[in-house]
């Protein structure tokens, strides 16, 4: 049950049907979808420029939480933004005994729910304000923006740009940006 | 009793399906007479021209330029518009706000008080969350953390143990306000412990297990603090509710346990963290409350998109493992919606 689940939110995700289809095809569909719904957190080290994020995400624990019933929008680092940082604080990261900065960090990029890129622009494009905010799980909300056809977070010269297009995991999905979120208050 | 409580269970699901597929596509409706005396929407509706009657304007036809009404978009992605194609299943319940007055709904939520976690009732008002509509706070231990010695008042600090404030990421830290020098606090943390060293004696004075660090997988659960019972939070997400939320995905071998904004899947035998279950945005989420900030993109999760689309009558958004029904037109929460199987 649960591997169809998560299925049917990996096809809803990149908009295929699927679940409720009561077309013949429908449960092909599903079977094929399973494996990579079950692939976990691996999806997102195999993608472009996320092998950092997709190891940190695991190593912080967090791969039960992004694989199950729970619905998240994750704006993660990419391999350069990591590796754009002081060599003593990437390593920290990496460290059990830096594990709550880790996961610290990591809940500032992760918003509620499951924001698709067009729900972003729609509410950009119909919101009375240049900036919109997303509910963070960590200490702040996450201010959105756009610039041209680019979807800017944070303010300023320290916004992180998402780049590339979004991977879904279950009932959750992944952005790629190009810098690491600046602390809240910053 | 029990078969009472079945029974109204059933009634109000039937009742929130009904109010469901009501809803959608119908331009909102007149408004019932009997409903028209209902909570008021601090003048709202008059403001716009709305009907009258004292109760809610049609919303239906009455278009608004401000609101992300392009994710009903959602809705023409082949989707049916009674909500409830292929989602049969589904037990929904609805928490609702029964004076709203909105005729498009059917009858009025009934409230399933049962799976409320917490009901605060004002006049014509259901609350889920904490009145003071804080986000969750740092549970504070008293006492000695695991390895520190006591001695008088306090504990001996860890000899190592290094500063919060100035650490890279420290701003990083949900609790980032209770961890910096503004507040005069010397905050340390090492062990996956966060102290509060008092600035006579030196000694820790409270403690704080982080996330990450002592509340991470194959840690103890720290069920002997008693401080986590003082967080508001605490009894909102320690419910049955959550309960059935993962066990319905991750089947009953687990407790779950919630505790700081994080939500733990802990071993009933050893007492030990298993994982992460999931981590809570806490945001203050209310029947006849504004949405909280940060909710105006639409967010509901894709197995659900066919049910909860925004349209001109309702939007709806996703937080913690619950859909929020909104009035587009007053940004007030109408409905807390349960997903359940």
């Amino acid at each position: 049950m649960r591997r169809q689940l998560l299925a049917c939110a990996a096809l809803a995700s990149i908009g295929l049907a699927g679940c409720g289809d009561e077309a013949g095809n429908g449960q092909a569909n599903i079977t094929a979808n399973a494996a990579e719904a079950d692939k976990g957190l691996a999806v997102v080290e195999d993608s472009d420029g996320l092998s950092t994020a997709g190891k940190l995400l695991k190593e912080a624990g967090l791969e039960m939480m992004l694989t199950g019933p729970g619905s998240y929008t994750v704006f993660a680092p990419s391999d350069d933004a990591f590796g754009a940082l002081p060599e003593d604080q990437r390593k920290l990261l990496e460290s059990e005994e830096g594990r709550p900065q880790l996961l610290a960090l990591l809940r500032q990029h992760i918003t509620a729910g499951y924001v698709t890129p067009g729900d972003l622009t729609t509410a950009l494009e119909h919101a009375r304000r240049p900036e919109i905010e997303l509910a963070s799980l960590g200490a702040a909300p996450i201010p959105v923006r756009k610039q041209g056809d680019t979807v800017l977070l944070g303010q300023g010269d320290t916004a992180a740009r998402v780049v590339g297009g979004a991977v879904p995991i279950a009932n959750s999905i992944v952005y790629r940006i190009d810098r690491i979120l600046p602390p809240p208050g910053q | 009793m029990r078969k009472l409580m079945l029974l109204a269970g059933a009634a109000i699901l039937l009742t929130g399906q009904a109010a469901l597929a009501q809803g959608k596509g119908q331009g909102g409706g007149g408004q019932g007479a009997h409903q028209g005396g209902g909570k008021g929407k601090g003048g709202g509706p008059e403001a716009r021209g709305g009907g009258g009657g004292g109760g809610k304007p049609d919303r239906g036809p009455k278009s608004r330029d401000d609101g992300p009404r392009g994710q009903s978009a959602s809705a023409e992605r082949g989707r049916g518009h009674d909500g409830s194609r292929g989602r049969g299943n589904d037990a929904v319940r609805v928490a609702g706000n029964p004076g709203k007055g909105n005729a498009a709904r059917g009858k009025a939520v009934r409230v399933d008080v049962d799976r409320v976690v917490r009901v605060d009732r004002g006049p014509d008002r259901v609350v889920l969350v904490d009145r003071d509509g804080l986000r969750a706070r740092p549970a504070f231990q008293t006492g000695c953390p695991p390895g520190l010695a006591k001695k008088n008042n306090g504990c001996l600090p860890p000899g190592q143990a290094k500063k919060i404030y100035g650490d890279p990421f420290s701003s990083f830290f949900r609790y980032e306000p209770w961890y910096n020098n503004a507040r005069g606090d010397d905050w340390r943390y090492m062990n996956g412990y966060a102290y509060r060293l008092d600035s006579g004696s030196g000694l820790v004075n409270a403690f704080l297990p982080l996330l990450g660090g002592a509340l991470f997988p194959g840690s103890a659960w720290p069920s002997a603090y008693d401080g986590y019972r003082n967080d508001p939070y605490y009894s909102r997400y320690s419910s049955p509710y959550y309960d059935r939320y993962y066990d319905r995905y991750y089947g009953a071998d687990y407790d779950y346990r919630y505790v700081d904004g994080a939500y733990f899947a802990v071993d009933p035998r050893t007492q030990r963290i298993n994982s992460i279950a999931g981590l809570m945005a806490g945001d203050p989420w209310a029947v006849g409350s504004p949405m909280p900030p940060g909710y105006y993109a639409y967010n509901v999760p894709p197995m659900y998109r066919d049910r909860y689309y925004d349209g001109p009558n309702d939007w709806y958004r996703y937080s913690d493992g619950y859909v929020y029904r909104v009035d587009p037109t007053t940004q007030l929460v109408t409905a807390i919606i349960e997903l359940l199987a």
